[in-house]
């Protein structure tokens, strides 16, 4: 047992090996924490200078540490460095003597010599290179905060070791964005000491790429990061340079007033985007090339660039098609190629120029499409964890670029078709995975299903030949909104009245799907979830119509009209709906009115409210329209016109509608609706014309006659004909 | 004796700097490289875009051929317009012209544009290449050994009928490109700038394609462009980039570890021959290998190149005869060659006190080894490199005051975390240290350089007429011209010396000798051809080689691309040995 311990621990000397082997080798060791001292045991080679071996003295100096670590002598520290170094076991034997909080005391405490706190930080960051137990350890102890209190100093050596650790931390898979974030000053601090010297600024460099998120964007811009970073770029340090590039994505994602910033900002004369220009030069590394475009693409997605401008078609965009091609890149840079695509995919979601030009550039569609190949995997045997996992992720990058790149154009989608595009076996594939690679990759299957879903023609072959519907129902009902958003988007395609498969879709249950959705908290949800039925309901016949409302639930209409902004699409969605529901069915000739009644019997309370709450506030003149179609709707039912001729406050309102001079469109629909009540051909018209005759309706119909426009003069006219 | 001074006074140099300043300092080795360079540098573009083709062998295509045209087709606007003229009914009423001349395979890239000025009435427009006998009443990519990318139906045709889906249609205004990559045989097109991709990948190298355009109905009317103007899509960073390729393939060619040893030799005899004796003592330390020459004898050869390269050709004769007794006596042309450098020096010094004293300095600064080269490369090496020589000048033993480990262990450790543990293990954050020293070593010349503008300015110009001078020069060149009688051997160098002593004795006729058409003989380049010729003797009068095996590789290399290019290997375009040895790096 002793030797055994002897000989792994005279190992400390040599470098870090694999952490993994060496990680489950400590856990074997623990029991033997502290194992009877044998000095001279034959397996042991003692070290040249030194009289102990290193069991011994490790032994005495975890002993020594019971006491408080600041009495230790610099030879101890520099002893309990070299012991740390490159040695996982002795790591994690040092982590459960509290030595981290003891150490972080130690730095910070007001005694302690620059050269004390340098050792300290050279301790910490070889216990957060461990493992990453080791690591969490070390933040959870407050690490990057103490570190970032540490580059308040002029020893430029202190702050080297500090930036050093704080780059293992904040680019490791826990990194403490927080403990950063907490103080504006500690993004001051590490600003600061960007320039000290090269070697810190690229340590400081890698920690901004990394904690500099969209999410901070403004904290960022408000510390003048921009100023401090723009010099940079004109470095010729590769991985400073990256970070950068990097930054500047991340600061103007989205973000107007920070790409405008960005835009202007000049060095020696030189403007970012005339940087970006040159380092988009061939002679560059692959990874700066694309970084550089990257930059330009966020710029011109954020605003401050036009989609037609040289620097986006003629460099950014070939530049990013070359790499999401795989060009010039080897196997192992396939992360490169990753990124590229999503830049891909990000760059071309909207413009439609923009999209012709990429789907043209260097058969960027051709090999978007065969990433996605029809029958299963390639061996990837040969490559390692990391560029796995980006392997991994090609083909639902792929899938989204696809995407975007048919989003708009007919033409674009119908070379997909050409091209023999299925998505079948990548279905397959993506239920093979498990967790957020399994999420991701449907997302991706479902922005390319809801892109194709808009083609006609993608819609009577594709959908129809392929049950793929079958899918997006079911990812219409996961937990995960994003996967229900984009799914029941492609849905409310596939449930427009010319689709074939509406049919089978509505009986698999599209209905409930889509009743639910409407009660989901998220704006875009109900959208969807509206907006499909409100498409199911065109033109459906009576029973799927009645089926709807009562899925649907008439409370709902009221309540998505309350919960919604006044300008939001949901409004016009809604009334959409019901004015579906309550319209003649597919042919006009043959139509009855009893559906309109029996909706009327069981929901009718309910829309009226509705229909009142929006002529009542102030919605959009659309809305109002709507709103007045639908009591039109509503009039041409039989028993249904009570609901309208009972109601002295709606005929009121329609009646004001009537004398809306300036907008001939609601004066139309408010006449419109007057014309179904006084209609001869329906029983009991008498007595409706006399109601409304008091009411004043025909004195207003005469007065509208002096209108200067035709069609309400027509629908007037007609209406008047009738009394 | 001023250098001399100089030279020992200068101590701290680290050996691990030498390596890289070593590798420029090839007197003469990029000479081939940019007298061709110098050839090419004539104000064409058409040429400029492809400098390795030997236009004397294998001219470029310039324009259409009138002879080589179907008689639809009119070609107008010095040949580069092509108007169809025929009936246009159906595709039997298709006309084609090919180009002057077939794409040379030494373009590497080749490329040309075509402006659709109009459409015509149905647009049915083909481009691309053919070879010779392919029939001109197609459209290119109809039949065999043709290729063709069609308006109508952006679809492209090799050597076929039907054509299969490609790109973009194209009509009225559009520009579109054609290039051929005889690298690896791929054709691919452009449109608006914009890359389309390769559309055909398995060209038989063996075909001789010419630039092909094809119209089918009244009214189509193309422009060309086959390099007079600027092209609307960036061809020279797609050149750049597949050079790029070719040389990333050659770095990354790796070499049996058979080789290794082999490879080190070579290194070390290259840097022994050049007299870099602490880079040669350190790299066959690290290497494992026995320095062949003695430290002493190396820094004599340098001291004495030194010497002729800085113009001091007496002193260099004279130290020559100390220490190499025999060797001027026995090998009468090298003596011949030195005296006529001598002579030019003094020509050179006499005619310099006549004129005015503007261009002197910087031809008798002792720092100087040749200035070519210095042009070439305005890199941060630059200081370190022209330095250099006068650094090795050192006593023999100074190598020991650097330790050459130091500046090894610091650059490793300031860079990378994979040393996180190696460095702590020296007990001093090393970090800071490398720079230290970079610093130090950086600022020392500098101080230097100004001793050397300060004493090198004292002697003030001598007033001018030195006609006592011009006798001196004078009875000089009697004395070498009888040393030429006395040589009895006839080689061809022997000759080209004579010649060039009569250019330079002719010099003397000049006012301003420097202007004259021998005036090249002043530049302080051509002390590199005497010095290179006196260290070879040298070498060779003690039995080593007389030319380091590096340097007759590199020639090897240069005659194996030129020998490719005369097969007609497209390939060779990027393979550039002289490309290799200068390196890349960012603009």
């Amino acid at each position: 047992m002793g030797p055994r311990l002897c000989v792994s621990s005279s190992t400390s000397a040599t470098s870090d090996i694999d952490h993994r082997s060496s990680e489950s080798e400590a856990a074997d060791l623990r029991p033997f924490r502290f194992p009877p001292v044998q000095p001279n045991s034959s397996s042991v080679r003692p070290p040249e200078h030194n009289t102990h071996t290193p069991v011994v003295r490790r032994k005495l100096f975890i002993k020594q540490h019971r006491h408080p670590i600041d009495q230790t002598n610099p030879p101890d520290r520099v002893q309990l460095r070299n012991m740390v170094i490159g040695n996982n076991r002795q790591k994690a034997l040092l982590i459960e003597n509290d030595l981290v909080a003891r150490l972080l005391k130690m730095a910070t405490s007001e005694g302690a010599t620059m050269e004390m706190r340098r050792e300290v930080v050279f301790i910490l960051n070889s216990l957060a290179k461990g493992s990453e137990k080791e690591l969490g350890v070390v933040i959870e102890a407050g690490g990057a905060r103490v570190l970032l209190h540490l580059l308040d100093t002029n020893d430029d050596q202190l702050v080297t070791a500090c930036a050093r650790c704080l780059r293992t931390l904040f680019t490791s898979r826990l990194a403490p964005i927080d403990q950063l974030y907490a103080d504006t000053a500690y993004v001051q601090l590490l600003l600061h000491v960007s320039h000290f010297s090269p070697i810190t600024q690229e340590y400081v460099m890698e920690v901004f790429a990394h904690v500099c998120t969209p999410e901070h964007q403004i904290t960022l811009l408000n510390e003048g990061i921009i100023p401090v970073f723009v010099p940079l770029l004109f470095r010729d340090n590769i991985k400073v340079l990256l970070s950068v590039l990097s930054c500047f994505a991340s600061l103007t994602h989205d973000n107007f007033i920070a790409a405008s910033y960005v835009f202007q900002a000049e060095h020696a004369g030189i403007t970012v985007p005339e940087r970006c220009d040159i380092l988009l030069a061939r002679c560059y590394p692959v990874a700066v090339q694309l970084a550089a475009a990257k930059c330009l693409v966020y710029l011109f997605r954020a605003g401050v660039i036009g989609a037609n401008h040289r620097l986006i078609v003629d460099r950014a965009m070939p530049t990013i098609v070359r790499c999401a091609r795989g060009e010039c890149l080897t196997p192992s840079d396939i992360r490169l190629r990753v990124d590229a695509i999503k830049t891909l995919a990000y760059a071309t979601e909207q413009d439609v120029s923009l999209q012709r030009l990429t789907a043209d550039n260097n058969q960027c569609l051709r090999e978007m499409l065969k990433c996605v190949p029809a029958n299963t995997p390639i061996s990837a045997s040969l490559l390692n964890n990391e560029t796995l996992e980006s392997y991994r992720q090609l083909e639902p990058a792929a899938l989204t670029a696809i995407a975007s790149l048919v989003m708009n154009e007919e033409e674009i989608r119908r070379r997909i078709q050409a091209d023999n595009f299925s998505l079948t076996t990548s279905v397959e594939r993506a239920k093979a995975k498990t967790g957020e690679e399994q999420v991701y990759h449907l997302h991706a299957i479902g922005r390319c299903l809801h892109a194709l879903s808009r083609s006609v023609e993608q819609l009577r072959t594709t959908f129809h030949e392929r049950p793929v519907w079958k899918l997006l129902l079911e990812m219409a009902q996961s937990s995960n909104e994003e996967l229900v958003a984009i799914s029941s988007a492609a849905l409310c395609n596939l449930c427009l009245d010319f689709s074939p498969c509406k049919r089978e879709i509505v009986d698999a249950g599209l209905v409930e799907v889509l009743s639910s959705l409407v009660r989901r908290d998220s704006p875009c949800l109900r959208l969807n979830g509206v907006w499909g039925l409100m498409n199911l309901a065109y033109r459906a016949d009576e029973k799927l119509k009645m089926t709807i409302v009562k899925t649907f639930g008439s409370d709902q209409f009221l309540r998505l009209l309350t919960e919604a902004t006044s300008d939001s699409p949901i409004v016009l969605r809604t009334l959409g709906l019901i004015r579906n529901v309550l319209s003649h069915g597919n042919d006009p000739k043959a139509y009855t009115h009893n559906h309109i009644d029996e909706v009327m019997a069981v929901h009718g309370n309910s829309i009226i409210q509705a229909v009142i709450y929006v002529l009542e506030d102030e919605y959009s003149s659309d809305a109002k329209e709507m709103a007045l179609c639908i009591l039109s709707n509503i009039a041409a039912g039989a028993s249904a016109k009570e609901f309208i001729v009972a109601n002295e406050d709606i005929l009121r309102k329609v009646t004001n509608y009537m004398q809306l001079a300036g907008n001939s469109s609601l004066q139309i629909a408010a006449t419109f609706c007057i014309f179904n009540l006084v209609c001869k051909e329906d029983d009991g018209y008498d007595e409706r014309q006399a109601k409304l005759r008091d009411f004043g309706v025909h004195k207003l119909l005469q007065q509208l006659l002096q209108t200067s426009d035709n069609e309400l003069y027509e629908r007037a006219k007609l209406t008047l004909n009738q009394f | 004796m001023m250098e001399n001074m100089l030279a020992t006074g200068n101590n701290t140099r680290s050996s691990g700097a030498m390596i890289s300043s070593s590798q420029a300092d090839e007197p003469g080795a990029m000479m081939e490289a940019e007298e061709r360079d110098e050839l090419n540098s004539i104000d064409d573009p058409i040429k400029k875009l492809y400098p390795f083709v030997d236009e004397t062998k294998t001219p470029l295509p310039r324009f259409w051929n009138n002879g080589d045209k179907y008689n639809y087709l009119i070609v107008t606007n010095q040949n580069l317009r092509v108007t169809y003229r025929g009936a246009g009914k159906n595709h039997k009423d298709a006309a084609a012209v090919r180009a002057n001349f077939p794409i040379p395979a030494t373009c590497g890239i080749y490329y040309f544009e075509i402006t659709i000025v109009s459409k015509g009435r149905d647009g049915y427009m083909g481009i691309g290449l053919s070879e010779k006998e392919v029939s001109l009443n197609r459209l290119p990519g109809w039949d065999r050994n043709s290729y063709g990318y069609h308006a109508d139906d952006g679809n492209f045709f090799s050597s076929s009928g039907n054509g299969t889906q490609y790109g973009p249609t194209f009509t009225t205004n559009d520009v579109v490109g054609c290039g051929y990559n005889l690298i690896d045989n791929s054709i691919f097109y452009t449109k608006n700038g914009q890359n389309l991709g390769v559309a055909f990948h398995d060209v038989p190298s063996t075909e001789e394609l010419y630039p092909t355009v094809g119209l089918q109905t009244p009214g189509e009317i193309v422009d060309t462009n086959f390099g007079q103007k600027p092209f609307v899509f960036n061809i020279q960073d797609e050149i750049k980039a597949t050079e790029m390729r070719v040389q990333a393939s050659i770095f990354n060619y790796q070499l049996p570890a058979t080789k290794t040893e082999w490879m080190n030799k070579l290194v070390s005899s290259y840097l022994v021959h050049h007299g870099f004796c602490s880079t040669a003592e350190s790299f066959n330390l690290t290497t494992n290998q026995r320095t062949v020459e003695d430290t002493a004898s190396m820094t004599n050869r340098q001291q004495i190149q030194k010497l002729v390269l800085n113009g001091h050709i007496a002193e260099a004769i004279e130290m020559v005869e100390q220490i190499y007794p025999m060797l001027l006596h026995t090998n009468k042309p090298l003596l011949f060659m030195l005296k006529c450098r001598q002579f030019i020096e003094m020509l050179a010094q006499v005619t310099q006190e006549r004129e005015p004293r503007s261009s002197s300095h910087h031809r008798s600064s002792p720092t100087c080894s040749p200035p070519y080269k210095l042009s070439k490369r305005p890199s941060p090496n630059d200081r370190e490199h022209r330095l250099s020589p006068r650094r090795t000048t050192r006593s023999p033993r100074s190598h020991e005051d650097t330790p050459s480990s130091s500046g090894h262990i610091s650059n490793g450790a300031s860079h990378d975390e994979p040393m996180e543990d190696g460095v702590y293990t020296n007990g001093s954050a090393a970090n800071g240290s490398s720079n230290n020293t970079a610093v130090k070593n950086g600022s020392q010349p500098d101080e230097e350089m100004d001793d050397v503008e300060d004493t090198n300015g004292f002697t003030p110009p001598p007033p001018p007429a030195s006609f006592e001078k011009f006798r001196d020069v004078l009875a000089f060149g009697q004395e070498i011209n009888a040393l030429s009688k006395e040589i009895t051997i006839s080689s061809r160098s022997v000759e080209l010396q004579r010649k060039k002593m009569n250019d330079a004795f002719s010099l003397v006729c000049y006012a301003k000798p420097k202007e004259s058409p021998n005036g090249y003989l002043l530049e302080p380049s051509q002390r590199a051809i005497v010095a290179a010729a006196l260290n070879s003797a040298i070498l060779e009068d003690q039995g080593q080689c007389s030319r380091p095996p590096l340097e007759v590789l590199l020639a090897h290399a240069r005659r194996l691309r030129d020998e490719m290019a005369s097969a007609k290997v497209g390939a060779a375009t990027f393979a550039d040995p002289d490309r290799f040895c200068r390196g890349g790096s960012f603009p």
